[in-house]
């Protein structure tokens, strides 16, 4: 049997004032079937869209049709002093729609994403085919003056 | 140099070099470009847009219509500048526009001599044979405004989405009251003003404020607003529905590569619009030469930029506030005779004053030089006054725009002589000299109250008193004058577009009643300047010469944007490589490595082909086609979609959305389906997999997967929503490779796997998951090429060491890209969903009619396959189109013809390896009806011939799936 390494995580950004930094988030289900309420995340729990969660790390809802979508996925913590700057460069959400506890699926830099908000930033989960080119708009958007 | 000794917002210190058409001038930090060049007494700037007349600046601010300049500093250009809103810096390159060999010496120039000739509308009645166009590029090159530089613009730009609680329109007198008012509400404040300074006409007409010199005060009120979003330099340019707005923002510390334009789309819940009120000219003969400013400007250009246009100056004017720049010019030594239209103009110290006398005519060729001046009621009369400065005062319009582009009304106003603000849009609170002429007592005033308005509708309450100012005189009403009733009408109206009151005349004398008519015949108002100075004065002659009231006429549409916007500053960070997002395979560093030419399919870079060292694309393409029906090729198709459908009810909700049967598909297996609209047009085509009794695998095209999955999220949500089924978009968690070829059995033997690829375990059409090189994953038969093909899907991350270990386990395995896919699947007539159809194409046109015939169940479309339309014998239907000529590949598009007429196109075409000659795909009206036929393929002038033939070109009994 061969060894199939797997993609390591992509380079991070250190901008003035805006800092992008790969996470390694576990494994991630798409599941259906589950309620919670909007645009919030608990548990490990991230709300998509009515009966639909992704639920990241933690444990799958019994009962729950799922989908196994790590691989799916790249996530990034977006944080500095200026992240609030790089989310309005990105789209309409504003940054007090994403307190900690809150998350939103919407357009970011013109790319579907989950965007959850954390403490000093967000964190965003790109689809993986997109995450190279959201890489180059971040790291293009972390040289703009403030 | 016409620089004053002293004063103005100059810095002095900082002398700053520049080119003005070749010259080395200088100006100081603090000018524009316009003041720099009005203190370098350079009088003629621009040409006109028609006539070529020289022209020199007019204005001091976004109105300016005449002064329109190339300016170059380092990665920016700009092809037509207002040389009144560019802080000058130092190496700036600046040159006329329209002109030739430059703007004082234009040999197009003497087009002016033959004005008679040339009206509005002149084109539309004299250039029609033998068509228009044999004249347009001539024309076009003659009239117009600066030119483009061939390369791309290099310098990025960004945008910035807000939103806020009060938007404040402009940073003068009533709009800082106004954010002053909201903000000590604890309100978030965003104030925006064009100009650097707060203040807006403070800057140039003073006064005191609260005890304060009145900039003095705007500055430290502004200071003082804690949390508020202050954006100088910005122009709000557009307001759109729900209170949306573009802001345009010239930043000042734009560095590294970036513009200076930078867009801010904004959501504001209050609006106040305090935007001001522009200057109208006076129309009368000969009022647009260099050297006619307007009196407003004239008081900037010596208060704010110490530069003294004219010292001998006439002021003509019909209002009060052409006194205050009477006022500074004698103050900075001029000598002023003021021409007041009204016959009882007010009396002021120190001024030679003629009531009752206007303009009608002046003289000068490259600056005024003269002007006559004769009493209103004997126009005959004239008295010929020298000077080298006409400042001119036809009253203010107010800035109106933005409050009629969101929707609110406007109502003429003739004690104003202007169109004001009727009824404004909900949570809009209107101030200062927008809502008409007001004194600084009455422009703060409104200010702070609508500061208050704002704040109590967002239920707060506004901590600080009104700002306070001493009394002033009340000015004296203006006296509406539109324009000169002389037999001269060269009285320019639109300076920019070089419209003048003849031109009006002519339009009402032809019937363009309308102003929406007189704007489209005269282009009057349709410049860049976008009518500022123009429109009220166009719509006032159109009045008089239709024998109907301003009102009646009432005004053109107002619409985004205020000012130019370039639209490197609208697209924002979408140009170059992120003008779209685009999705990567797993194993993109390794395509290239191997040789690959990445180009976009569907949003997706992909391998086109691989090209090998001296290599052209077409060979390769040749190569690894022929190579796939030799030996083995290895194809990266993890962009193919892949949607999870599970649920009890997956298996009746599919057959309802798929044309094929798919809910007696047993487990493991596979099924070619169609999924239509319910139009029974064909809207993607792929692969049914059933892994499990309630489990499916959609596989959509690559580009079609979004929009698979919004349609059955749709119907399940809108039709059936009492069907357990639940739709996973998987795509991108997993790498799926293709393996094709008469050895791709023994390739993919080679794989360390608990999952039996032999022929009885795993026929063709058939799916297994398991273990694969220690991954999970799964291995499907299927064929997009006709050869005997295996997919081979693992997770993601794993997907380009899982590339590398396939190509690994033959030294005979060919890559091929998405080119030789498609003439691998031309030769097997697999179609290709929007290339082979569109938005006409029903099943039974590709020839598959099983379904419709055979299906129990309904399902979307089925209705539409039934009409008569869709039972046409005639309709275009999917064939193979084989040239006579087998070296001739006809162009995709190409007509197909029978007895003269076009009977099709064809769809697809490309030189086959296996068939050693060009084969086609086409849509044939009752094509397979026409087998065996000879018809014309008519492409750009030249005729060839083709016979019309099955679809699959090779292999017709499909051996070579199992082979």
């Amino acid at each position: 049997m061969a060894e199939m390494a797997a993609a390591g995580l992509a380079e991070g950004i250190a901008g003035a004032g805006v800092r992008v930094t790969p996470v390694e988030a576990g494994r991630i289900w798409l599941v259906s079937g589950v309620e919670m309420p909007a645009n919030t995340v608990a548990g490990g729990q991230y709300w998509l869209a009515p009966g639909r969660v992704l639920v990241v790390g933690g444990a799958v809802p019994e009962g729950a049709l799922v989908s196994e979508v790590g691989d799916g996925f790249v996530v990034l913590d977006i944080g500095g002093a200026r992240w609030r700057e790089i989310l309005a460069m990105a789209g309409t959400l504003p940054a007090g729609a994403l307190e900690p506890g809150m998350c939103a699926q919407t357009l970011f830099a013109g790319v579907r994403m989950l965007i959850a908000g954390r403490d000093g930033g967000i964190r965003v989960f790109v689809e993986r085919p997109l995450s190279a080119w959201l890489l180059d708009w971040l790291r293009q958007a972390a040289t703009s003056f403030v | 140099m016409r620089r004053l000794a002293a004063g103005g917002a100059i810095d002095r210190t900082r002398p700053l070099g520049f080119i003005w058409e070749g010259r080395k001038l200088s100006g100081f930090a603090g000018d524009t470009i316009a003041s720099a060049l009005l203190a370098n007494g350079i009088g003629v700037i621009g040409r006109s847009f028609k006539y070529h007349r020289p022209r020199g600046v007019y204005g001091a601010w976004t109105e300016e219509p005449n002064a329109i300049v190339d300016v170059a500093l380092g990665a920016r250009h700009d092809p037509n500048a207002r040389a009144s809103l560019v802080p000058l810096e130092a190496g700036m390159v600046v040159g006329g526009v329209n002109a030739w060999p430059n703007v004082r010496r234009d040999a197009l120039g003497l087009i002016d001599l033959f004005h008679r000739f040339i009206p509005a509308g002149f084109y539309y009645k004299t250039f029609k044979s033998p068509s228009w166009g044999a004249f347009e590029t001539r024309i076009r090159a003659m009239a117009g405004l600066g030119v483009m530089r061939p390369e791309p613009d290099r310098l990025l730009y960004d945008t910035r989405h807000v939103e806020t609680d009060v938007l404040v329109v402009g940073g003068g007198a009533a709009g800082v009251a106004a954010a002053r008012a909201a903000a000590s509400a604890g309100l978030g404040v965003m104030l925006a003003d064009d100009r650097a300074a707060w203040g807006g006409v403070l800057q140039a007409e003073g006064g005191v404020i609260d005890g304060m010199e009145a900039a003095a005060w705007a500055a430290a009120a502004v200071g003082e607003m804690r949390g508020a979003t202050l954006l100088g330099r910005t122009t709000v340019f557009g307001a759109y529905d729900h209170n949306a707005f573009g802001l345009l923002e010239q930043r000042r510390d734009a560095a590294g590569g970036w513009a200076e334009e930078r867009v801010w789309l904004v959501r504001a819940r209050q609006v106040v619009l305090a935007a001001g009120a522009i200057e109208r000219p006076l129309v009368f003969p000969g009022n647009d030469r260099p050297g006619i400013m307007s009196a407003a400007a004239v008081l900037q250009y010596v208060r704010h930029y110490a530069v003294l246009p004219g010292r001998e100056v006439v002021i003509a004017t019909n209002n009060d506030t052409a006194y205050a720049t009477a006022a500074a010019l004698v103050a900075a030594g001029a000598s002023v005779t003021v021409a007041d239209a009204r016959p009882e103009a007010p009396g002021r110290d120190g001024l030679r004053v003629r009531a009752g006398c206007v303009p009608v005519g002046t003289g000068g060729r490259h600056g005024v030089k003269w002007v006559d001046l004769a009493l209103r009621d004997a126009l005959s009369n004239r008295e010929r006054v020298r000077c080298d400065l006409l400042a001119i005062s036809g009253g203010w319009s107010p800035s109106v725009h933005l409050h009629s582009q969101a929707g609110g009304t406007l109502r003429w106003d003739d004690a104003a002589a202007a169109f004001l603000p009727g009824v404004a849009r909900e949570g809009w609170h209107l101030a200062g000299a927008v809502t008409g002429p007001v004194g600084l007592g009455a422009a703060l005033g409104q200010g702070h109250a609508a500061g208050v308005a704002a704040a109590a509708a967002l239920g707060r309450v506004v901590h600080v008193a009104p700002p306070e100012t001493p009394a002033r005189a009340v000015e004296a009403p203006i006296g509406a004058m539109w324009f000169v009733d002389v037999a001269d009408r060269r009285q320019w109206i639109d300076f920019q577009n070089d419209v003048t009151l003849g031109d009006v005349a002519l339009a009402a004398r032809e019937n363009y009643a309308s102003v929406e008519h007189l704007k489209r015949y005269t282009t009057l108002g349709m410049a860049n300047d976008q009518g500022k100075t123009s429109n009220i004065n166009g719509i006032a002659a159109l009045a008089a010469m239709t024998g109907r009231a301003i009102g009646e006429v009432g005004t053109t549409t107002f619409r985004p944007p205020y000012v130019p916007v370039s639209l490197g500053a609208l697209a924002g960070m979408r140009h170059g490589r992120l003008f779209a997002p685009i999705r990567e395979v797993p194993a993109a560093a390794d395509h290239l490595a191997n040789g690959a030419v990445m180009r976009e399919y569907g949003g997706w870079r992909r391998p086109a082909a691989y090209l090998r060292i001296g290599e052209t694309v077409a060979a390769a393409i040749a190569r690894e086609a022929a190579s796939v029906r030799q030996g083995v090729g290895l194809f990266d198709g993890s962009s193919l979609g892949k949607i999870e459908v599970a649920g009890p009810d997956a298996a009746a909700f599919l057959n309802v959305m798929f044309y094929n049967e798919v809910a007696n598909l047993k487990v493991g297996r596979l099924r070619y389906c169609l999924m239509l609209r319910e139009t029974g047009v064909v809207f993607d085509d792929g692969v049914v997999a059933r892994l499990a009794a309630e489990r499916y695998l959609l596989s959509p095209s690559s580009s079609h997967t979004e929009g698979v999955l919004a349609m059955l999220r749709a119907w399940q949500q809108t039709e059936f929503p009492a069907m357990r089924v639940v739709f996973h978009d998987v795509t991108a968690a997993w790498a799926t490779f293709a393996v094709s070829g008469p050895r791709a059995g023994v390739l993919v033997g080679r794989l360390s796997s608990d999952i039996d690829i032999g022929d009885g375990a795993l026929p063709h059409m058939a799916v297994a998951e398991g273990v694969i090189e220690g991954l999970p994953g799964r291995i499907a038969r299927v064929s997009f090429t006709g050869e005997r093909g295996y997919e081979i899907s693992v997770p993601a991350r794993h997907g380009a060491a899982m590339w590398r270990h396939l190509l690994g386990l033959g030294e005979d395995v060919t890559l091929y890209g998405i080119e030789a896919l498609s003439v691998l699947r031309a030769e097997k007539g697999f179609i290709l969903i929007g290339t082979d159809t569109d938005g006409m194409t029903l099943p039974a046109d590709l020839g598959i009619t099983a379904p419709l015939r055979n299906k129990a169940v309904d399902f979307v479309g089925k209705r539409s396959l039934l009409t008569p339309d869709a039972l046409r014998a005639d309709r275009r239907q999917f064939v193979g189109v084989l040239p006579e000529d087998p070296g001739f590949v006809p162009a995709v598009g190409s007509h197909a013809m029978v007895d003269g007429r076009s009977v099709g196109w064809v769809t697809t075409s490309c030189h086959s390896p296996a068939l050693g000659r060009s084969i086609g795909l086409g849509m044939i009206e009752g094509g397979r009806g026409r087998i065996g036929e000879t018809m014309e393929i008519f492409h750009l002038g030249k005729t060839s011939r083709a016979v019309i033939g099955e679809a699959c070109h090779f292999d017709r009994a499909g051996e070579r799936l199992h082979g």
